[in-house]
């Protein structure tokens, strides 16, 4: 494996089981994300992610096997969950990733504004930090949520499926900029329905209720493997060796 | 004119009341606004109804009706848990059987014959007499509410925000519901002590609603929604002092009116807008 011993581990899972009631949602999963390195996480809807990503920031316990993650973790979710209606500017959804470091009765202080204020300009949308957050496009958005995870100083981000309903030039700007946080020394895993994204990355995850396979795309991402993923719902793309997801919305 | 203004502030009574008027805007405008954003005006309703037995009984105990009125909305919190987990029964249906069980309690005692005359008023409040200890005791509460979400703010903010990814910042979801249910509990009780258990919502709910119409952040609609309230009890007193009404449906009747007038101002401004953007377009 390429300079594996240099790169640090920032997460793995053995043998990982995690779930909400009695049965386990995900089982099986055994990876790890080293620091630098973009994980694709493939599966279809329902099929676990959100939950591997879920025990990933230890907000579920595991039902079997092993969850390590060093350092800090921050989550990036879709922004339909969050209230586009609701009255907070960019800058307060930015410093909201100061509260973990606070005790509960105290406030984010000047120093902690600027942190975001910084963290805002890293991600590009400095210039919209006092607009309102459902104001912002989808692009600026998933841009403002990631500055909220570089203000909780989180070494792992977890993106939940980041690309969703953003157009084609909003989605290769937010794709620069995940492979720029990468090269800092980051390590990101990515909910995705792309492919060809995935192709790109450094490993893929694939994830129907169990762990179908793990590794570097080139080994991992055969007709077999997605077959399994995606249980049969994938399509031939004309004139290449590739294959398509029907449940993704691709643009 | 000027007497107009300056013959009620004359008057101790109403020097009293803008007192309460103000101790009531300042809990219930703050906290009216996450009552607003977490969605839990049916449970400020209930509350305010179940403590009316409490506050019967304290009237005719002749203690500080606020002093009946705390063991009152515990015990009512504890019966609605408690039925709550009663197989078979919603928490819906657990709060309508409490509520109203609490309520008719409450209405049994205050309307015996035996009862002193004028304990029908903790239905529509007594804004115009409260006692030393009746205001004393609003002061604390309502100081209490308000350093509570001074302090509270930003964790209140996150889960409103996004729920399933507070608990990832730090912010428990499961803390902040209780938290907003506490401060609810502490402001419906100042609130229904001057306007009664039948209007004490209305002051909470009301003006967070009408500062939602024309504020874009949660701090400057809280600071609104607390003048507002201060505002519109101002103008409810002084039409309760010149036209002879009961001051707090004159309040209650205020605040409504005052959520009225913001949004046809606000749905007046935005047909304004889309009348006036067609016709520049073709220019």
């Amino acid at each position: 494996m390429r300079s594996r011993a240099l790169a640090e581990v920032l997460a793995r899972t053995d043998g990982l089981a995690a779930g909400y009631g009695r049965v386990p949602a995900i089982e099986g999963v055994s990876f790890e994300v080293d620091s630098g390195q973009r994980v694709a996480l493939l599966g279809p809807n329902g099929g676990g992610k959100t939950t591997l990503l879920r025990a990933l920031l230890g907000e579920l316990r595991p039902m079997r096997g092993q969850v390590e993650v060093r350092g800090r973790a921050a989550t990036v979710p879709q922004t339909e969950r969050s209230r586009l209606d609701f009255p907070v500017s960019a800058l307060d959804v930015a410093l909201m990733g100061v509260l973990p470091r606070l005790p509960w009765w105290r406030r984010p202080g000047h120093a902690d504004r600027e942190a975001a204020r910084t963290a805002l300009e890293r991600v590009g949308v400095a210039d919209r930090a006092h607009d309102t957050f459902g104001d912002l496009s989808g692009g600026q958005r998933q841009r403002v949520l990631i500055a909220r995870g570089l203000v909780q100083d989180a070494q792992l981000l977890l993106l939940d499926e980041p690309f969703a309903g953003l157009d084609v030039p909003a989605a290769a700007s937010l794709e620069s900029l995940i492979a720029e946080l990468a090269s800092e020394g980051r390590g990101i895993v990515i909910a995705t329905h792309d492919l060809r994204q995935a192709r790109r990355w450094d490993s893929v995850l694939c994830l129907n209720k169990r762990q179908i396979a793990f590794g570097e795309p080139d080994d991992v991402l055969d007709r077999e493997v997605l077959e399994e993923t995606y249980a049969g719902a994938i399509i031939e793309i004309p004139g290449s060796d590739h294959v398509g997801v029907l449940p993704a919305h691709h643009h | 004119m000027i007497d107009f203004v300056t013959d009620p502030l004359g008057q101790e009574f109403i020097r009293r009341a803008l007192l309460e008027v103000g101790l009531i805007s300042l809990a219930s405008g703050a906290l009216g606004c996450w009552v607003v954003f977490y969605g839990v005006s049916y449970a400020a309703e209930s509350l305010s109804h179940a403590l009316f037995p409490g506050l019967v009984i304290a009237a005719l105990a002749g203690i500080p009706i606020l002093a009946g009125g705390i063991p009152g909305i515990a015990i009512a919190a504890l019966a609605i848990a408690m039925v709550g987990r009663v197989p078979g029964i919603g928490r819906d249906t657990a709060v309508a059987v409490v509520v109203t069980g609490f309520f008719g309690l409450g209405a049994l005692l205050a309307l015996s014959p035996d009862s002193p005359p004028g304990i029908q008023s903790l239905l529509f409040g007594d804004i115009l007499a409260p006692s030393d200890a009746d205001l004393r005791i609003a002061a604390i509460l309502a100081a209490g509410v308000v350093l509570s979400l001074v302090a509270l703010h930003w964790r209140l903010l996150a889960v409103a925000f996004d729920r399933t990814t507070a608990g990832s910042l730090g912010a428990s979801p499961a803390v902040a519901d209780v938290a907003v249910l506490v401060l609810l509990a502490g402001a419906v009780l100042v609130a229904a002590q001057g306007l009664g258990t039948l209007l004490a919502v209305a002051a909470l709910v009301g003006p967070a609603a009408t500062a939602r119409v024309f504020t874009h952040r949660i701090g400057s609609m809280m600071v609104a929604a607390s003048l507002l309230g201060i505002c519109t009890g101002l103008i409810g007193l002084y039409l309760s002092y010149y036209a002879g009404v009961a001051a707090g449906a004159a309040i209650a009747g205020c605040i409504v009116a005052a959520y009225l007038i913001a949004i046809i101002v606000s749905g007046l401004g935005s047909l304004r807008g889309r009348i006036a953007m067609p016709a520049g377009a073709t220019s």
